[in-house]
């Protein structure tokens, strides 16, 4: 599997994905994907409305007889942002650890030569090539770093454990060249 | 079948796309959730009639009993062709605007594992990691986990081969393998 650019890898990584890191690595995707996916803007939409709702009871008093209508949308907004806050992220999680689950070739330990352009995966089952271009984004987070939207492979999760100073900062500086703006840091 | 695998090979068009897209979503689709559709369909439906026939008349109420019934049969009756055109039309836009993802694939099925051989993917994965595989009218999927899979278009493929290939699945895949609407 050649790629375009002929010199040797920039860092090479051996590793073994649990279900853990996968479904941390699949929600932490899914918040970077869109700001409105991030639990806490969600969570704060709608206790922005249960405020709004609230602030607006003395005029609903000052025309009608009762304030249950206002009170049922301040508990149904309330309510929306526990789900949002609280229950959503969970659940995605589960969700996350049954896709890795599901997929007996994302437990078996896998090498990742790193590339200017690319990155080749390999297992005892498969060799995979994505280049760089082909991911939407580029996640770094304070355990790995996640590239979403491979060809292949949905999620290429890198994992920082096991890495020295020196190779995260290696591989970090390559990831941020090769993604530029695609690039995101969050948790450091 | 080890010095002798069956070898397929193609590369994919727009219409294998929009095959394995409405496959995938049939595959997806469980029993349970058809039968709730069927049940809102027929209880519309039926809800319709009898309010037709026993409550008030007037133009306006019958106006909405007819739409009442006619959501019940598109609910209940339509729903799956409908959401297959839907996405079959959507798969068609998709592949027309990345055109360059879809290249050619060789794919084996030998006594112990597929491979599956593209420019960028090279794989030998024993049947007994499959996640699952299904097989419609059009295509055969492997599924290695719940969203990663490949498929194979029928049309690459002679009858005997199509054959051979369905007995290996239901031979190592057992109950993993799913069959619907093929010949």
């Amino acid at each position: 599997m050649p790629t375009f650019y002929e010199g040797g890898p920039i860092e090479t990584v051996s590793q073994t994905i649990s279900s853990e890191d996968y479904a941390n690595a699949f929600y932490a995707a899914y918040c970077a994907s869109s700001p409105l996916r991030r639990r806490w803007v969600r969570a704060g939409i709608f206790l922005s409305a249960a405020i709004v709702i609230g602030s607006c009871i003395p005029f609903y008093r000052a025309r009608f007889a009762t304030v249950w209508i206002p009170c049922g949308g301040i508990v149904l907004a309330l309510a929306l942002c526990i789900l949002f806050g609280f229950v959503q992220p969970n659940d995605l999680k589960k969700w996350g650890a049954r896709l890795y689950r599901s997929n007996v070739l994302w437990s078996i330990p896998e090498q990742i030569e790193i590339y200017r352009d690319s990155v080749i995966l390999k297992n005892t089952c498969e060799q995979i090539l994505e280049y760089w271009t082909d991911f939407s984004l580029c996640l770094e987070t304070s355990s790995a770093f996640i590239a979403a939207g491979g060809r292949e492979r949905e999620l290429l999760i890198i994992k920082k454990q096991g890495l020295s100073k020196e190779q995260t900062e290696k591989i970090s500086a390559a990831l941020s060249g090769a993604f530029a703006a695609r690039y995101v840091k969050s948790g450091r | 079948m080890e010095d002798n695998p069956i070898s397929v090979s193609f590369l994919t068009t727009n219409f294998d796309y929009a095959d394995f897209k409405s496959a995938a979503a049939k595959a997806d689709m469980q029993k349970g959730e058809r039968l709730v559709f069927r049940i809102t369909g027929v209880v519309l439906i039926v809800t319709a009639l009898l309010l037709q026939v026993y409550s008030f008349k007037s133009v306006r109420n019958s106006i909405l009993y007819a739409a009442m019934a006619a959501a019940g049969i598109l609910v209940g009756f339509l729903y799956e062709l409908i959401a297959q055109y839907t996405l079959r039309r959507r798969a068609l836009r998709y592949f027309d605007a990345n055109k360059e993802k879809f290249i050619a694939q060789t794919t084996e099925f030998h006594k112990d594992e597929i491979t599956f051989q593209t420019e960028r993917y090279t794989a030998a994965i024993p049947y007994d990691l499959f996640y699952r595989a299904y097989e419609d009218g059009r295509v055969f999927i492997l599924y290695t986990g719940i969203n990663e899979m490949r498929f194979i278009p029928k049309r690459a493929m002679g009858d005997g081969e199509c054959t051979q290939i369905r007995n290996i699945l239901q031979t190592k895949l057992q109950e993993k393998y799913q069959q619907e609407g093929a010949r």
